[in-house]
C-alpha cells in the first residue's frame, strides 16, 4: 500500500510503504497510527530534497536492515562509498547539507552515513584555509588566536 | 553560504568520525564553532610516538589546552613517561585505555626496561584510572611486584591486559604471579603476559610483602591500596554486588583468552591450577615459548590439564610428528597419511557428559608424508579448540585448505602454513584468487602469528616493458591493486597479529640473526634456533624471489593494514616488494610496536637485492637505503658498516647479468 508524504512546500509524494519505511521516523509513525491513508506531513523537508531522499530509498529498498553497530574503534571505520551512492551524492553543497539534515531528521542511518562520509572526503588532506574555501566558511579567529591553536595541537600532527 | 551554522554539532561530530587525527588538527583551526565542537574529539586519544611530538605536548600552549580538555581524554598511547606527570595533575582524568610502548624509535639502545621514576609515574597514573578497560605495557619494571600489585588492586574494570614484551621479560616469583592472577580484575576478558616465573632471593623478599598485603586485606586492616580498592568498589555504580559475592562465583567468568609466554620453570601448577579453576569460559589458552622444548604445560602437564578440564569441560591434546630421519619423535617414522588422519580424527570427541576432547596443538611441520587425508582431518578438527597449527612444508596442503582454515579456525593463535622449496610447491601457496573466490571473511580474529605465502597477484609493475601501452599498463596496475586491496582487507581483520611472515625468512638463519632478534636471542636461552631444522638444508631452494606477491606499497593499499597495531615482526624475505621511504614512515606511524623487518634488503649471498628494473625503482630503492642510513631505526636490522656496504654495492642494481640470473 502506498504512503503519501507531504513536503514542507506542500507537495505530495506517493511512495511504496517499503520505501517510506527506510526512514525510521516514518516507520515508527506508521506503526503508531496503524492502518490509515492520511498523508504524512514532513515540515522539515522541502520537495527538492525529498525527491532526492526518495530516490535514495527507492534504490536501497531491498537492502538488509543495518544492525546498529556503534563502533568507536577507528580501526573498523571505512570511508568506502558505494559507486551508486557516490554518484547520488554528486550534488551542490547546499543540497548535500540539506540531504544530511533530512537524513538526520527522517532517521535514515545509511544515508546520513554516506552524507557524512562525503563531507569527510571533501575535508580530507586539506589545509584549514582550503577547507574554509571549500565550504565558504568565514575565519573568525584573529591571527594570534589561530597561531595559538596551531601550537596547542601540534602534538597531534603528523610529522 | 556558511557551513557551520547549517550543520548542528552532532552531525559535525559524525563527520569527524571519518577523519584522521591530522584532519582533526586542521578542522579545529577553521573557526570558533568548529574549534569548540571538534577539540574534545581531538583530545580523545593522545598519541605520543615521536620525540618531537613529546616536546610539542610538553610545551606551554599544549599544556594549557590539555588542562582545558583533560576530561575528554580516553586513551593515552605513549613511548615516553614525562607526559604522564602532566596527566597526574589533571583533576578529572577518565582514561579507558593506556598503552605504554617501547622507546625504540630511532634509538640505538633498545631498552625494554623502565626506570624507577617511570614506574612510579605509571603506578600513580593507574591509581588515577579506575575506569581503565585496556592496558598494554610493553616495558618491564626492574622489580615487578609493585606494578603487578597495582594492576591487580586498583583496576576493577580492566578487560584487556597485555604485559611486557619478549625483549625484556621481567622475573616474577611464583607467589607474586599466583596472587596477581587471582586478584586481577573480575571483568578480565583477555590476559597476556611475557614473564619469567622463578624463585630467587630478591623475589623471596617481595613475595613476603605480597603476602603481607594479603593478610592485611583479610583483616580489613588499613593497607592503603586495598582501602582504595574497596573505596572504589563501594562507590562504583552498577555492578557492585558482583564484587561482594565474588567467592560464590567463578573469579574470572569472562576470561576468554589467556596467553602466558615466557618460562615457568616447573611452577606452572602452583601458579595456575587455582587460577584456572575460576575461568569457566576460557576458550583459548596459549604459551608460545613452551613449544621450543617440544613440551607444553597446557597439554602435557597432568594437573594443568585436569584444571582446564574441570573449569571448561575441554580436554586439550597435542600432536607432534617429527619428519622421519629426525630424532625419535612420539610417532614411529613409518607412518602413512591414513594413520595420521585417523589419529587426528580419533583424538577429537564429544563425551556423553558434555565434555569435549579437542586438539590444542598440531605440529606437523615439514612432513612430506602428509597428504589429502590428513589435511581433511585437520580441516574437520580446526573449527574448535585448535590454537597452534604448524603445517609448513607439508606436501598435501593446498592453498584452498589454508583459506578454509583461516575462515573456520576461530581459536587459532599460530598458523604456520608456508610452503617450502621451489616452484613445484606453488599450488601450496595461498592464492589471491582463492581468497577472493571464497569471499568469506577470515575469522581467526585472535591470530597472533601468521606465516603463509600469499601469491597470485598480477604484478604489471614487474613485467612492464617499453612497448607496453601506457593506458594498458595503468589498467593492469589498477586491476592488480584492486585485488591486493581485497587481500589487505582480510589481513587487516587480524588485529592481534604480532608476527606476519609473508616471505621466506624462517628458512634462513643468517637472515634471522640480526638486529633486534639477535638481541632478543642473546637475552634468552639458546633454544631460539629451533625455528629452522636441519632437514631444511637438504632441500633445494630456488634463488629467485616471489614475483607474484603483494607490492606492499601505499598505492596498492598497504594503508588498509593500519589496524595491525600490535605487529612486531614482518618478514618479507625474498619478496619482490616495493617498499619505499613513504611506506617506511607510514609503518613507523601506524605500527608502533614494529621492531623487525626481515628481508628488507633481501640480504642473501646469492641475491643481495630484489631486482629493480626501471629508473624509477632504482631511485626509490636508493632513497630507501639513504633513509635507513639517515634514521637507522632499530628494526631495519642494519648497522653502519652494513649501510656502507649497501651504498658501495648499489651498482648491483643495474648489472644485467645479475638480473637475468635471478629472474624466475
Amino acid at each position: 500500500m502506498p504512503v503519501i508524504l507531504v513536503s514542507s512546500d506542500n507537495q505530495d509524494f506517493k511512495v511504496d510503504k517499503e520505501v517510506a519505511e527506510r526512514s525510521i521516523l516514518i516507520k515508527n509513525m506508521l506503526e503508531d497510527v496503524g492502518e490509515s491513508d492520511s498523508p504524512i506531513p514532513l515540515p522539515n523537508v522541502t520537495a527538492a530534497v525529498l525527491t532526492k531522499v526518495i530516490e535514495y530509498c527507492e534504490h536501497h529498498r531491498n537492502d538488509p536492515v543495518q544492525v546498529p553497530e556503534e563502533t568507536d574503534d577507528p580501526r573498523k571505520r571505512s570511508n568506502d562509498i558505494e559507486e551508486w551512492d557516490m554518484k547520488f551524492m554528486q550534488v551542490d553543497q547546499e543540497m548535500l547539507f540539506e540531504i544530511i539534515l533530512a537524513a538526520n531528521y527522517l532517521d535514515i542511518k545509511p544515508l546520513l552515513d554516506v552524507g557524512c562520509k562525503t563531507v569527510a572526503n571533501i575535508i580530507k588532506g586539506k589545509t584549514p584555509e582550503e577547507i574554509r574555501k571549500a565550504f565558504n566558511i568565514v575565519n573568525d579567529f584573529t591571527p594570534e588566536e589561530e597561531a595559538q591553536i596551531k601550537k596547542e595541537n601540534e602534538w597531534a600532527e603528523d610529522r | 553560504m556558511n557551513f557551520a551554522p547549517t550543520l548542528p554539532p552532532e552531525i559535525m561530530c559524525l563527520i569527524t568520525h571519518h577523519l584522521s587525527p591530522q584532519d582533526l588538527v586542521h578542522i579545529v583551526r577553521i573557526n570558533k564553532s568548529w574549534y569548540s565542537t571538534c577539540s574534545p574529539l581531538l583530545w580523545k586519544s593522545v598519541r605520543l610516538l615521536h620525540p618531537s611530538r613529546r616536546l610539542c605536548f610538553l610545551s606551554e600552549p599544549a599544556q594549557r589546552a590539555f588542562r582545558r580538555h583533560s576530561r575528554h581524554v580516553r586513551s593515552l598511547q605513549t613511548r615516553f613517561f614525562r607526559p604522564i606527570r602532566i596527566f597526574l595533575e589533571a583533576p578529572d582524568l577518565c582514561l579507558e585505555t593506556i598503552d605504554i610502548l617501547n622507546n625504540n624509535l630511532h634509538s640505538d639502545v633498545i631498552d625494554p626496561c623502565m626506570g624507577a621514576d617511570s614506574e612510579a609515574l605509571l603506578i600513580a597514573l593507574l591509581k588515577k584510572s579506575p575506569h581503565l578497560r585496556t592496558l598494554r605495557i610493553k616495558r618491564s619494571p626492574k622489580v615487578s611486584l609493585p606494578l603487578l600489585k597495582t594492576i591487580a588492586t586498583v583496576l576493577p574494570r580492566l578487560r584487556f591486559l597485555s604485559l611486557f614484551c619478549p625483549q625484556g621479560m621481567p622475573w616474577v616469583s611464583p607467589a607474586t604471579m599466583k596472587a596477581f592472577l587471582e586478584a586481577c580484575s573480575p571483568e578480565m576478558e583477555q590476559l597476556s603476559a611475557w614473564v619469567i616465573v622463578e624463585e630467587d632471593n630478591e623475589e623471596q623478599i617481595e613475595s613476603t610483602m605480597w603476602e603481607l598485603r594479603d593478610e592485611d586485606k583479610d583483616k580489613d586492616a588499613c593497607n592503603n591500596e586495598s582501602m582504595y580498592h574497596q573505596c572504589f568498589i563501594s562507590n562504583g555504580s552498577d555492578s557492585d554486588s558482583d564484587y561482594c559475592s565474588q567467592d560464590l562465583q567463578p573469579s574470572h567468568p569472562n576470561l576468554r583468552m589467556l596467553c602466558l609466554s615466557g618460562y615457568f620453570f616447573e611452577h606452572e601448577e602452583d601458579v595456575l591450577v587455582p587460577f584456572l579453576g575460576g575461568c569457566k569460559n576460557l576458550q583459548l589458552i596459549e604459551s608460545p615459548d613452551e613449544y621450543r622444548d617440544n613440551k607444553c604445560w597446557i597439554t602435557d602437564n597432568y594437573q594443568i590439564r585436569a584444571a582446564i578440564e574441570e573449569a571448561t569441560g575441554l580436554t586439550l591434546r597435542k600432536l607432534t610428528i617429527v619428519p622421519s630421519g629426525e630424532q625419535a619423535g612420539q610417532i614411529e617414522s613409518e607412518i602413512t597419511d591414513e594413520d595420521v588422519a585417523q589419529l587426528i580424527l580419533a583424538g577429537q570427541s564429544q563425551r556423553s557428559d558434555g565434555r569435549k576432547e579437542v586438539w590444542h596443538t598440531l605440529h606437523l611441520e615439514g612432513n612430506p608424508l602428509l597428504g589429502p587425508l590428513t589435511v581433511d582431518a585437520i580441516l574437520q578438527t580446526c573449527t574448535s579448540g585448535l590454537v597452534w597449527l604448524n603445517i609448513s612444508g607439508c606436501q598435501g596442503v593446498r592453498g584452498h585448505h589454508i583459506q578454509t582454515i583461516l575462515t573456520t579456525a576461530v581459536h587459532l593463535r599460530n598458523l604456520d602454513a608456508a610452503c617450502r622449496g621451489d616452484s613445484e610447491a606453488t599450488d601450496s601457496r595461498l592464492n589471491a584468487s582463492q581468497i577472493l573466490q571464497s569471499n568469506t571473511p577470515w575469522i581467526c580474529w585472535s591470530l597472533r602469528r601468521l606465516n603463509v605465502h600469499i601469491s597470485g597477484f598480477a604484478r604489471p609493475d614487474l613485467l612492464r616493458t617499453a612497448e607496453m601501452d601506457v593506458v594498458d599498463y595503468r589498467n593492469a596496475l589498477e586491476q592488480s591493486r584492486e585485488v591486493q586491496k581485497q587481500v589487505y582487507r582480510q589481513i587487516a581483520s587480524l588485529t592481534y597479529l604480532e608476527e606476519l611472515s609473508l616471505g621466506d625468512g624462517a628458512l634462513f638463519p643468517e637472515d634471522f640473526a640480526d638486529g633486534d632478534e639477535l638481541l632478543a636471542a642473546s637475552g634468552r636461552s639458546e633454544t631460539k634456533d629451533v625455528i629452522w631444522e636441519p632437514y631444511m638444508y637438504g632441500l633445494k631452494y630456488g634463488h629467485g624471489h616471489q614475483t607474484t606477491c603483494l607490492e606492499l606499497t601505499l598505492d596498492s593499499g598497504l594503508g588498509i593494514l593500519g589496524t595491525l597495531t600490535e605487529l612486531r615482526v614482518i618478514d618479507i624475505t625474498r619478496m619482490k616488494h616495493r617498499l619505499g621511504v613513504d611506506e617506511m614512515e607510514w609503518m613507523e606511524d601506524n605500527w608502533p610496536n614494529l621492531r623487525t623487518i626481515k628481508g628488507l634488503f633481501a640480504r642473501l649471498p646469492r641475491c643481495p637485492y630484489a631486482v629493480m628494473s626501471t629508473e624509477d625503482d632504482r631511485r626509490r630503492r636508493e632513497d630507501l637505503v639513504d633513509w635507513v642510513a639517515m634514521s637507522r631505526p632499530p628494526w631495519s636490522g642494519m648497522d653502519e658498516d652494513e649501510i656502507e656496504q649497501y651504498r658501495e654495492k648499489r651498482s648491483f642494481h643495474v648489472c644485467e647479468g645479475y638480473e637475468s640470473d635471478t629472474s624466475i
